[in-house]
């Protein structure tokens, strides 16, 4: 299928495919003066979504499609069937519309709600609802073009529906189109298409800027103590493997998911240090000596905020005796903190209580 | 508007694909004979080069570098080359480095590493097993090895407790091997290998007097400054993030972390 823009301006084109039972949006379409592009088949084998998520069949071979003028700009359609063995077989032009189609005034923005931690993006879209003189409704992507605010701009700012989070809390964002409401046709004007009136249409978009404020646990395995090896010595200790979920500053709070930096950051107790563990022998996420407790160090959360198996565990000779894992009487316990530091936000801590025989976190 | 049946698509013409040979597990010879266009290079330091051409050809590699006090910008820019090449040419402009083009990994390093005593990466393990253990804890376990050989020996008698609170490999990989009579740069050549971060970096610092165990200082990229524990660091990275940019200020003093609560050491 051929289209021409016959004008001297460019023309905006409503565009829909119905085939094998699909019908699929073409938004985008758009022609510089006096350019002619060929659309269909390319639209079939590129495969990509459209608005509704659509596409058209790969295996399609027949099909209807409509396209209308946005602007009242002259375009000519024409469609060419060429046969693999007979050549140019027809060619088709008609015209039911003699105006561009109407703006109904409904604009929609997509997504409708997202969600961001501080210093993230994400690009919002907006689409204008179009319907022809036959009722036939047309979809036409505005995000370029349309006004975009936001109500909280300390939260989140907008330019060209890209969303910048700023700081945590919620920010209305905003699109505003305004295009013709009516068009209207008498063949004696010149020229002959004329809009009496625009009509405008507004659709705002929830942002929720998420700022990481603690963790809870998503996943928790404990192994009892066991053999190990304590530098060049056998000792014991057990071991605690936990998943945390990053959480935000929502009452309750809400998971993030997104991919962020994340390390830990350890503080031994003062007055509970029976393992005399320090920065040259515990290791953070970041490792040990210069790099205890410091960060970041190229480890993220996955993209469900879940930050990567954090094992805690502990090996001393303290709790290994005549060949065999024991519990002294002494019942030898280190306490420490632990603070996530997740895309640059300390978030609250957990207290780890190690002993011989098993690892708690916040006394459980 | 135009409206129409039976609008005949044509037929697409799908371009030919050409498929890249098949590279035998752990070798790196496919990889480094690939051809190459053109690349260009520019970052700020040795290190930083050759972490960016590991990144961009998906070369494991290993690199002992000495971290200059000035570092020189690295500009280059090649065309109608190899892999092998571009790192040959790369090794070559540096002053004072080897490189070795191994079975799985690249090694760059300074003049006379693998025969230095003072560097920590040749330190003899007599056995490293690992058993059904996930590569995270694996890199655990060698920083405890490292320290226990790095740090004076205790008095006799003097319990040792090590321990640590560590994020695994992102995909949490298990690994069985028992390596014996090697060094740390084999064990970190296998954990590289099997795990998801695939180059290491050890910095060695310019000038610096030895520790008092005997071993050349290094400080991770991570740190601004190096610290007193005189533990030997070394830095992992996959080939999807960048190292961060170069320290500005000399690496030399210590400030202490002040935490409330925190046991100064």
């Amino acid at each position: 299928m051929f289209l021409t823009d016959m004008g001297d301006e460019a023309a905006r084109i409503g565009f829909k495919v119905w085939a094998d039972g699909t019908v699929y949006y073409l938004t985008r379409l758009k022609l510089v003066p006096h350019e002619t592009r060929v659309v269909v088949r390319k639209l079939r084998d590129a495969q990509q979504a459209d608005l509704k998520g659509n596409k058209i069949p790969a295996a399609a071979t027949d099909g209807n499609a409509n396209w209308i003028r946005l602007d009242n700009v002259p375009v000519m359609g024409c469609v060419v069937v060429i046969t693999r063995h007979g050549g140019v077989a027809s060619n088709y032009d008609c015209c039911n519309c003699p105006c561009p189609a109407n703006f109904t005034g409904q604009l929609e923005v997509s997504p409708s709600s997202v969600n961001l931690v501080p210093g993230g993006t994400a690009q919002l879209n907006a689409t204008a609802v179009y319907q022809s003189c036959t009722a036939s409704l047309y979809f036409y992507s505005e995000t370029a073009v349309s006004s975009w605010s936001s109500q909280s701009p300390s939260v989140a700012t907008v330019s060209a529906g890209m969303v910048t989070a700023q700081n945590g809390g919620t920010a209305n964002i905003t699109a505003a189109w305004t295009d013709c409401a009516s068009w209207y046709y008498n063949p004696r004007n010149h020229p002959p298409c004329q809009c009496p009136a625009d009509t405008s249409g507004t659709t705002s978009s929830a942002v929720l800027v998420q700022v990481p404020t603690s963790v809870s646990v998503y996943s928790d395995t404990s192994a009892a103590e066991a053999k190990c090896s304590a530098g060049s010595s056998t000792g014991c200790g057990p071991q605690r493997d936990t998943v945390w979920q990053v959480m935000d500053q929502e009452t309750p709070p809400k998971r993030i998911q997104a991919v962020m930096s994340s390390y830990d950051i350890i503080s031994f107790s003062l007055t509970q240090n029976s393992f005399n563990l320090n920065a040259n022998n515990f290791s953070t996420t970041c490792g040990t000596g210069d790099k205890f407790s410091t960060g970041p160090c190229n480890v993220f959360t996955n993209a469900q905020g879940q930050t990567i198996t954090d094992v805690n565990t502990i090996c001393s000779t303290l709790c290994y005796s005549s060949g065999a894992c024991v519990v002294p009487g002494s019942n030898p316990t280190t306490v420490h903190t632990q603070w996530w530091v997740i895309n640059g936000y300390e978030v609250a801590p957990h207290t780890y209580t190690m002993t011989c025989s098993k690892v708690l976190i916040d006394g459980k | 508007m135009i409206s129409m049946g039976l609008i005949a698509l044509l037929l697409a013409v799908r371009p030919f694909s050409v498929k890249a040979p098949e590279q035998k597990a752990g070798s790196l010879h496919g990889t480094t004979d690939t051809l190459v266009d053109n690349y260009a290079l520019s970052q700020p330091d040795l290190a930083r080069a050759l972490i960016a051409v590991s990144s961009e050809f998906k070369i494991p590699m290993g690199i002992e570098w000495v971290e200059p006090k000035s570092p020189e910008p690295i500009n280059l820019r090649w065309d109608h080359t190899t892999v092998r090449a571009i790192i040959e040419s790369l090794v070559s402009a540096q002053r004072g480095y080897e490189l070795d083009l191994g079975n799985a990994m690249v090694h760059i390093f300074y003049n006379g590493a693998r025969a230095d005593p003072s560097d920590f990466l040749n330190i003899n393990i007599p056995e490293f097993n690992l058993q059904d253990t996930y590569v995270g804890l694996a890199r655990l376990r060698l920083e405890q090895i490292v320290w226990a050989r790095v740090t004076p020996p205790p008095p006799p008698g003097t319990p040792i407790s090590v321990g640590g609170s560590v994020a695994l490999d992102p995909h949490n990989k298990r690994q069985d091997f028992r390596m014996v009579n090697t060094n740390v740069r084999e064990v970190l050549d296998r954990l590289t290998l099997a795990g998801d971060y695939k180059i290491w970096v050890a910095t060695f610092l310019q000038g610096s007097a030895l520790t008092p165990t005997g071993f050349r200082p290094t400080l991770s990229v991570w740190v601004p400054q190096a610290g007193p524990s005189h533990l030997p660091a070394w830095d992992l990275f996959d080939w999807e993030h960048s190292p961060p940019p170069p320290r500005r200020a000399p690496a030399v003093a210590w400030k202490g972390l002040g935490r409330p609560g925190q046991l100064q050491y």
